[in-house]
């Protein structure tokens, strides 16, 4: 019989040549060819948001100058009451705001990501402990502060179970949405391989829940915030206290330069999940 | 004797109108296979390959019968025994290099060793520059070949392959199946193929055997005569229709029996 193979092209290096110019590229992402430099420029997302922001800050500027001071303040007059805001060491205040928003988010991410991660995995949990979880997640938990007050007082275990009680739900809710979308076939695949239950679990459950994990932290963070404001405003301290104060004085510049500052703050923490969800999971972003 | 299975049965306990009833899956199914041999197993979908596969891998047990391998009974999962998945099934939080080494780091082979021997299995299956990909960065074909070198890397007495290239395009599976029968012919170990494509199991195997509709028995079992190593233009020989027509009127004749 003669050589087929060969007759053909179709010697081994042949064939694997073949496979890597049609298979190499397949999926690679399309580069845009316009090498104008004028629809780079208008693609660049900082040029784009600088655009967008600094036409709302016009406009901002020019309702304020109708409205007048009474209502809305200046651009210059928010910058001048934030500094007089720091200034009056009012800086120290939001820190130790931030501070117990910190210890409560880090206690619901103590709670919310193991009882997610049972939730998930057992379905007799499921029913006993779902069912709470999911009422709670939809109840007003505003409805409850009375309560809260009446168990833990003014002080900071009041604030810290406002804030923890705001952001645990997202965190378990998402978690155990993570864990039963596992694919079952890999927990074969890891058992085929010889892991054991615990090498299941470090090996694909984790890794496979870890995007929504961390989508459940950075809805969870955002409530944080929230969280952290409400209760301050009810007993009346610290971030809270000054908004009231600087409100009823009608304050306003320095009132809007607080709103602004907590915002920031607020993004700048949920970008800094962004970032990390990006350094934890690179491959969720391809295919 | 390498593979031996005697009798072996299974049943699955399915939830049906409020209550419990069982289905059997496999039927008595008994066979012997050489040490070095390719098997194929062919039948039409829902006969219960994938289960006998899971069955011989060690992943279920079987409520009947016993399965053997070198005179040890299959317990569970041994790193004797090195399974292809049907869609890959490679970890997507994974690069082609970490799924490789996956069934290494299980039994604790140390980091250096576990790099070179993932490597040079990637080399094996000309995937070489790609250890730092992730699996959805590759082609179907490509993913295919990770999953393949993912259980060569431990050396398997026994290569199980569950409809690897099932999902593939024609072409691909083409190129695919003359690369395993190239492997195979080198690496001389011990595979039992899934599939439903009788010209791939005629192409790459010694020995054949058919499976009837559920619950599978086998029907058939046929010797391969072709010599090695296949030359691809094997699939237009005469004996190689003939083959083919032989295997589709025993999977027509069965087939027909049940609808």
């Amino acid at each position: 019989m003669p050589n087929l193979s060969s007759k053909y092209g179709l010697s081994c290096s042949g064939t694997v040549l073949i496979m890597s110019s049609t298979e190499q590229f397949s999926r690679s992402l399309p580069i845009i060819h316009s090498g104008e430099w004028r629809s780079r420029f208008l693609l660049n997302k900082w040029i784009q948001r600088a655009v967008v922001w600094g036409s709302l800050i016009i406009l901002y500027e020019l309702s304020a100058l109708g409205a007048g001071e009474f209502f809305l303040p200046r651009v210059s007059q928010i910058l001048v009451g934030s500094i007089e805001l720091v200034q009056e060491g009012w800086a120290s205040t939001l820190v130790g705001s931030l501070n117990q928003m910190l210890l409560g988010f880090s206690l619901a991410i103590a709670v919310g990501i193991p009882v997610g991660l049972v939730m998930g995995m057992w379905r007799v949990v499921d029913y006993v402990v779902g069912m709470y979880v999911n009422a709670l997640f939809v109840m007003s938990l505003v409805a409850l502060l009375p309560l809260l007050i009446i168990v833990f007082g003014v002080d900071i275990e009041f604030r810290i179970s406002v804030v923890f009680l705001f952001s645990v739900f997202f965190i378990i809710l998402s978690t155990a949405d993570g864990v039963r979308e596992v694919d079952p076939r890999l927990l074969w695949v890891a058992t085929s391989f010889n892991a054991g239950s615990i090498k299941c679990f470090t090996t694909v459950v984790i890794p496979s829940s870890l995007p929504f994990i961390i989508a459940g932290l950075r809805l969870g963070l955002a409530n944080a915030f929230s969280g952290m404001i409400l209760a301050e405003l009810w007993v009346v301290r610290d971030t809270g206290e000054l908004l009231l104060q600087l409100g009823h004085n009608r304050d306003l510049p320095k009132f809007f330069a607080l709103i602004l500052t907590v915002t920031l703050i607020a993004s700048l923490t949920a970008a800094l999940l962004k970032a990390l969800e990006r350094r934890l999971t690179p491959w969720s972003r391809l295919g | 004797m390498f593979l031996e299975v005697k009798g072996v049965s299974k049943f699955f306990k399915i939830q049906q109108d409020g209550g419990f009833s069982t289905l059997q899956v496999i039927d008595d199914i008994s066979f012997q296979l050489e040490e070095g041999s390719f098997l194929s197993i062919i039948g039409p979908s829902g006969c219960g390959k994938s289960t006998l596969m899971r069955l011989i891998d060690g992943l279920q047990k079987s409520d009947e019968g016993e399965i053997k391998i070198k005179g040890r009974d299959v317990t569970g999962p041994s790193p004797d025994r090195g399974m292809v998945f049907q869609n890959h099934n490679l970890m997507p939080w994974r690069t082609v290099i970490k799924n490789v080494e996956f069934g290494l780091e299980m039994l604790g082979v140390s980091k250096q060793e576990r790099r070179t021997r993932a490597l040079s299995v990637l080399k094996m299956v000309d995937l070489t520059g790609f250890s730092e990909a992730y699996p959805s960065q590759l082609s179907g074909g490509m993913q295919q070949r990770v999953g393949l070198a993912r259980a060569l890397v431990l050396n398997p007495k026994l290569l199980l392959m569950d409809e690897p290239f099932g999902a593939l395009d024609a072409q691909t599976k083409v190129l695919l199946q003359e690369q395993l029968e190239r492997l195979c012919e080198r690496l001389q170990n011990t595979v039992v193929f899934v599939t439903h494509d009788i010209e791939e199991a005629l192409y790459l195997s010694d020995r054949v055997l058919v499976m009837g509709p559920r619950p599978g028995k086998i029907m058939e079992d046929i010797q391969i005569p072709f010599s090695r190593p296949r030359e691809s233009g094997l699939r237009a020989s005469a004996g190689f229709a003939q083959l083919k027509q032989q295997i589709w009127s025993v999977l027509q004749r069965y087939s027909f029996n049940n609808e």
